[in-house]
C-alpha cells in the first residue's frame, strides 16, 4: 500500500471529489488534458495491473467513438472538413468529441485510482463515522454472504454423497434443487436469529453505537487536507473568473491569458499531489532503508 | 463471596408439560471454575441461559437467581452485557462481522466505549489471547478453533465478572479442544474470572474443575468438589473420566482419581506390591473379507495446493466397523470423499467399490436434511412403506418422525441421518466424524447401531478423532498421517501398541498390564491380579 493509500479515508474522500468534479465540469482541452495524464500517471504508479488493458480497450475506443459520433450527428462550427449528403462534418464538433471522450476516460482512471486507495474498510470508516450502526449492518452483510455461500456448497457435496442430485431424471434433480434452496432458506433464518443472541449478549443496543476505527488523524493528514483544500478552492476562484473559458460553437475559443496559465499550474499541480506525496515518501523510505 | 445464588428454581417452556428445570438449588462463589455436565436436552442450556437475563428463554420460572445479592432481573442491560459473558455452542453464526477487528470490537461499540479505550482492550486482549497474526484477517478465513477463541476474545474484551460457556469446544477437534480449554483455565486463574462451563468432553474438565454440576432430566445436582462424584449412580458413569470410570468399577470408595495421573497413583496402590500374574486380556479377531482397495490414491484441491491425500493404500472390510483415525488436516475427510466419488483422485484406483452402493454421511448431517418432517426426509429417499418402516424400527426413532429435521439434537440427527442412509440399502456407509456432536449417552447408542449395522453385512467406514469410541465399538483401526494411511489392525492391538494416540484407560494401565485399552478391561484385570 503507497503513502497515499494509508492517509485518513476522509482526506482521500475529499481529495478524490474534488479531482472528479474537476475533471467532469472543465471543458479546456489543457485541463482535459491534464486531469488525462494525471490520473493515468497515478493509476501506474501506485500498481493498477490492468491500466494498460483500461487505456487500450476503453480510453482509446471511448475517445474514438465519441469524436465519430459527435461529428456525425453533431453540425456546428464553421471549419467543414468533410460531407455526408447534405450534411457538413466539422472540426468544431469532432475537437468537442474527442475532448468527451478523454472527460471520460479520465473519470474512469481517477476511479481505477480510487478502488485501490479507498478500499472496502475505509469505506465502512466513512460510513461509520456518520452513522455506526449503517457501518454495522454493512458488517453483518458481509459476514454472511461467505458463510452462505460455504454452506450451499456444502449442502450440494452433501447430497452428491447420498447419490440424491445425480438422479437421471431432470424433472428430480429440480425438485432437489428447490428443496436444497428452500432448506439454505431455513438454515439463513437459523443464523440469523442465533447470530441475534449473539448481538444481544453483547449488549447491541444497551447504549448509544460507538464505531471503533485504527485510522487517526495525523499532522500529514492535515498538511495534505490544507493544501487539497486550498488549492481546490483557488481553482474554483479560478475558474469563477472564467480563466477555464472554452468554447466550441460556432468558432474554437480557449482562454489564454497570462491567469490561465497560472490556473494549469496550479490545477496540475493539485492532481498531482497523490503522486509527489508518494514519490516523496518513497524517497525518504529508500533513503531511511539504506541506513538500515 | 458468592457471585449466583440459585433458589429453588423452577423453569418451564411454553406449551410444555414437564419442567425443562425442577427445583435447582445451589451456589457459585466467585473465582469458581463451575462444569455443567449430562446428557443433551438434560436441561444444561436451558439452566445456563437462566443465567443471563437477556437470553433467558420464555417460559414460566418459579423460584429466583440472585446475582450478586439481588434479584437478576433486576439487572440492567449495560451490566449484562459487561459482567456476564456468554459463549455460544455453534462456532459460525455467533460471528456477527466480517472482519477480526471489527468482531472484537463489537461489544465496546454497543456499550458506546471512546475510541482510545476500545484500541487500548482489543490490544490488551489481544496480546493475552495471541491472536495477533489473526488482527488483519477476515473471520470466514479463520479456522474453526480459531473462530471459538475470536468468539472468546470478542466477549472478553469487556472484561465480565462470569463467563458461561455452553458447548463451546463440541465443533472443535481434540487438539484446538484441549488449547480452548487450557486458554478457559487461564482466564480462571490468572484473572479470578468465575467461569462455568457445560462440556461433554468431560475427560481433561474435572481435573480443572472447583465444583460441578449434573443436570439430568431437568434434575439439578450440585457437587461441592468433583471428588464427590463417586456418589452418581450408573447412569451418569457415562460421563465421567476413564480413571473415574474404573474407579467405580472396582466398587472402591472415597477420593475419586480424576486423570490419568490420579489413575496412576490408585492403580498402583490398588494393586500394591503384588506380582501381575495377568496381563493380557484374551481377544479373539474376527476374520473379515475384503469389500475394497484403495490403492496408490492422490488427491489436491487445486493445482498449487499441496496433496491432501498422498499415495493412500487401505483395505476396507464387509461387516466390519473400519475405523480410520488421526489429527486435523490428515486428509481423512477428503479420503472419504474419493471413496464416495464426490471428488476425484488424479490417481490411483479404487478397486472393488464400483457398482456398490456407496452413502457418505459428513460432519455436519443438518444439511442432509431439506424437508418440513423427518417422515417426509424419509420418503424422499425411498417410497416402499415396509422399508422406512424397518429402518425407523432398527433406529429406534419412532418418537422423531413428526419433527422438523432442525429441531432434533445432535444425536437425534445423526440417528435420522443413518436411517436415510439405510433406505438406500448401501454396501458401504462412510462416516466422517459421527460422534463430533454428541454426548456420552448418544454415543453408546450410536455405536451399538453401527455395530448391528456391520453385524447384517454392511462396510463401514469411519473416520474419527475420538479414540474413547473407536477403540470401544471399532473393529480394525488404522492411523492416517500426512495424506497416507497405515494398515488397518484390530482396535484392541492398535491402542495398546499406541503411547499418546490412544484411550486414556490404556495410558493409565500402560506398565501395568499389556492390552487393556477400554476400562472395563483395566478393571477386569485388575480384579484377577488382586485376587492372586
Amino acid at each position: 500500500m503507497k503513502s497515499f493509500a494509508k492517509m485518513n479515508p476522509y482526506v482521500n474522500l475529499i481529495f478524490y471529489l474534488f479531482a472528479l468534479g474537476f475533471s467532469m465540469s472543465f471543458r479546456h482541452p489543457v485541463l482535459i488534458a491534464l486531469s488525462f495524464f494525471c490520473s493515468l500517471a497515478y493509476a501506474v504508479y501506485i500498481g493498477r495491473k490492468n491500466v494498460l488493458k483500461t487505456l487500450l480497450l476503453f480510453a482509446v475506443p471511448m475517445i474514438v467513438i465519441m469524436s465519430a459520433v459527435n461529428v456525425l450527428f453533431n453540425h456546428y462550427g464553421v471549419t467543414v472538413i468533410g460531407k455526408i449528403g447534405s450534411n457538413d462534418l466539422t472540426l468544431e464538433s469532432l475537437i468537442y468529441g474527442a475532448m468527451q471522450g478523454a472527460v471520460l476516460s479520465s473519470v474512469v482512471l481517477w476511479f481505477s485510482s480510487f478502488n485501490e486507495v479507498l478500499s472496502g474498510e475505509k469505506i465502512i470508516y466513512i460510513f461509520g463515522s456518520i452513522s455506526p450502526k449503517t457501518a454495522m449492518i454493512i458488517r453483518t452483510a458481509l459476514a454472511f454472504i461467505p458463510r452462505f455461500s460455504k454452506k450451499a456448497k456444502e449442502i450440494h457435496q452433501a447430497q452428491r454423497g447420498m447419490g440424491e442430485l445425480s438422479s437421471p431424471s431432470a424433472l428430480k434433480r429440480l425438485k432437489n434443487d428447490a428443496a436444497v434452496f428452500s432448506m439454505l432458506t431455513t438454515w439463513s433464518l437459523e443464523t440469523a436469529a442465533d447470530s441475534a443472541l449473539s448481538m444481544k449478549s453483547r449488549g447491541y443496543s444497551a447504549e448509544k453505537r460507538t464505531f471503533y476505527s485504527d485510522y487517526g488523524f495525523r499532522f500529514s493528514d492535515g498538511a495534505f487536507l490544507t493544501f487539497v483544500l486550498s488549492l481546490g478552492v483557488c481553482i474554483i476562484f479560478f475558474a469563477s473568473k472564467k480563466y477555464a473559458y472554452a468554447v466550441f460553437d460556432p468558432v474554437l475559443s480557449f482562454s489564454k491569458s497570462f491567469e490561465s496559465v497560472v490556473m494549469f499550474v496550479i490545477y496540475g499541480a493539485f492532481l498531482l499531489m497523490p503522486l509527489i506525496y508518494d514519490l516523496w515518501e518513497d524517497i525518504k523510505w529508500k533513503y531511511s532503508v539504506s541506513k538500515i | 463471596m458468592e457471585i449466583f445464588r440459585v433458589e429453588n428454581l423452577r423453569f418451564k417452556y411454553p406449551l410444555e408439560e414437564w419442567y425443562a428445570i425442577k427445583n435447582a438449588s445451589f451456589t457459585i462463589n466467585s473465582g469458581d471454575f463451575c462444569v455443567l455436565f449430562g446428557e443433551s436436552g438434560g436441561g444444561k442450556t436451558t439452566l445456563l441461559r437462566l443465567l443471563k437475563p437477556v437470553l433467558a428463554p420464555k417460559g414460566q420460572t418459579e423460584g429466583a437467581v440472585y446475582y450478586k445479592s439481588k434479584n437478576i432481573s433486576l439487572l440492567d442491560l449495560k451490566s449484562d452485557a459487561s459482567e456476564i459473558g456468554f459463549v455460544f455452542q455453534d462456532i459460525d453464526s455467533q460471528i456477527v462481522c466480517d472482519t477480526v477487528k471489527s468482531e472484537l470490537a463489537f461489544s465496546l461499540e454497543s456499550l458506546g466505549y471512546s475510541n482510545e479505550e476500545m484500541s487500548l482492550r482489543i490490544a490488551e486482549v489481544c496480546a493475552f489471547f495471541g491472536l495477533e497474526d489473526l488482527m488483519d484477517k477476515k473471520t470466514s478465513e479463520l479456522s474453526g478453533g480459531q473462530k471459538q477463541l475470536l468468539n472468546l476474545a470478542s466477549v472478553m474484551t469487556l472484561s465480565p465478572e462470569v463467563l458461561l460457556l455452553d458447548e463451546p469446544t463440541s465443533q472443535l477437534d481434540p487438539v484446538s479442544a484441549g488449547n480452548f480449554l487450557s486458554l478457559i483455565k487461564k482466564i480462571n486463574t490468572e484473572l479470578g474470572t468465575t467461569v462455568i462451563i457445560s462440556e461433554h468432553r468431560l475427560e481433561e474438565c474435572f481435573s480443572l474443575c472447583d465444583c460441578c454440576i449434573y443436570a439430568s432430566n431437568g434434575e439439578i445436582r450440585y457437587f461441592e468438589s468433583p471428588n464427590e462424584l463417586s456418589s452418581l449412580n450408573e447412569d451418569a458413569a457415562a460421563f465421567l473420566p476413564s480413571s473415574a470410570v474404573i474407579f467405580k468399577l472396582l466398587n472402591e470408595k472415597g477420593s475419586i482419581p480424576l486423570s490419568v495421573k490420579e489413575g496412576r497413583v490408585f492403580l498402583s496402590n490398588y494393586i500394591g506390591n503384588g506380582i501381575i500374574s495377568n496381563n493380557r486380556i484374551e481377544k479373539s479377531n474376527k476374520s473379515f473379507e475384503k469389500c475394497f482397495d484403495a490403492r496408490d490414491l492422490c488427491f489436491r484441491y487445486s493445482k498449487k495446493s499441496k496433496d491432501a491425500v498422498f499415495n493412500a493404500d487401505y483395505t476396507a472390510y464387509n461387516g466390519c466397523f473400519n475405523a480410520i483415525l488421526g489429527a486435523n488436516g490428515a486428509g481423512k475427510s477428503t479420503f472419504l470423499k474419493l471413496v464416495a466419488g464426490v471428488e476425484k483422485a488424479y490417481s490411483g484406483s479404487i478397486k472393488g467399490a464400483k457398482g456398490k452402493n456407496i452413502f457418505l454421511l459428513g460432519q455436519n448431517v443438518k444439511i442432509l436434511f431439506t424437508k418440513e418432517t423427518v417422515l417426509q426426509e424419509l420418503e424422499l429417499s425411498c417410497t416402499d412403506k415396509c422399508k422406512i418402516d424397518k429402518a425407523v424400527k432398527r433406529l429406534r426413532i419412532e418418537n422423531l418422525l413428526s419433527r422438523h429435521p432442525y429441531d432434533l439434537s445432535g444425536g437425534e440427527m445423526q440417528k435420522c441421518a443413518l436411517a436415510k442412509a439405510l433406505l438406500h440399502s448401501p454396501d458401504i456407509i462412510l462416516l466422517d466424524e459421527p460422534t463430533k456432536a454428541l454426548d456420552a449417552v448418544f454415543k453408546q447408542e450410536l455405536g451399538k447401531i453401527i455395530n448391528e449395522l456391520c453385524e447384517s453385512g454392511i462396510c463401514v467406514v469411519c473416520v474419527s478423532h475420538d479414540v474413547e469410541f473407536c477403540a470401544k465399538y471399532a473393529d480394525v483401526c488404522s492411523l492416517m498421517f500426512g495424506g497416507r494411511l497405515t494398515k488397518s489392525i484390530p482396535a484392541n492391538e492398535f491402542f495398546s501398541s499406541k503411547k499418546f494416540y490412544t484411550t486414556s484407560a490404556s495410558k493409565i494401565s500402560s506398565g501395568f498390564f499389556e492390552n487393556a485399552v477400554l476400562c472395563e478391561e483395566v478393571a477386569e484385570l485388575c480384579k484377577i491380579n488382586k485376587s492372586c
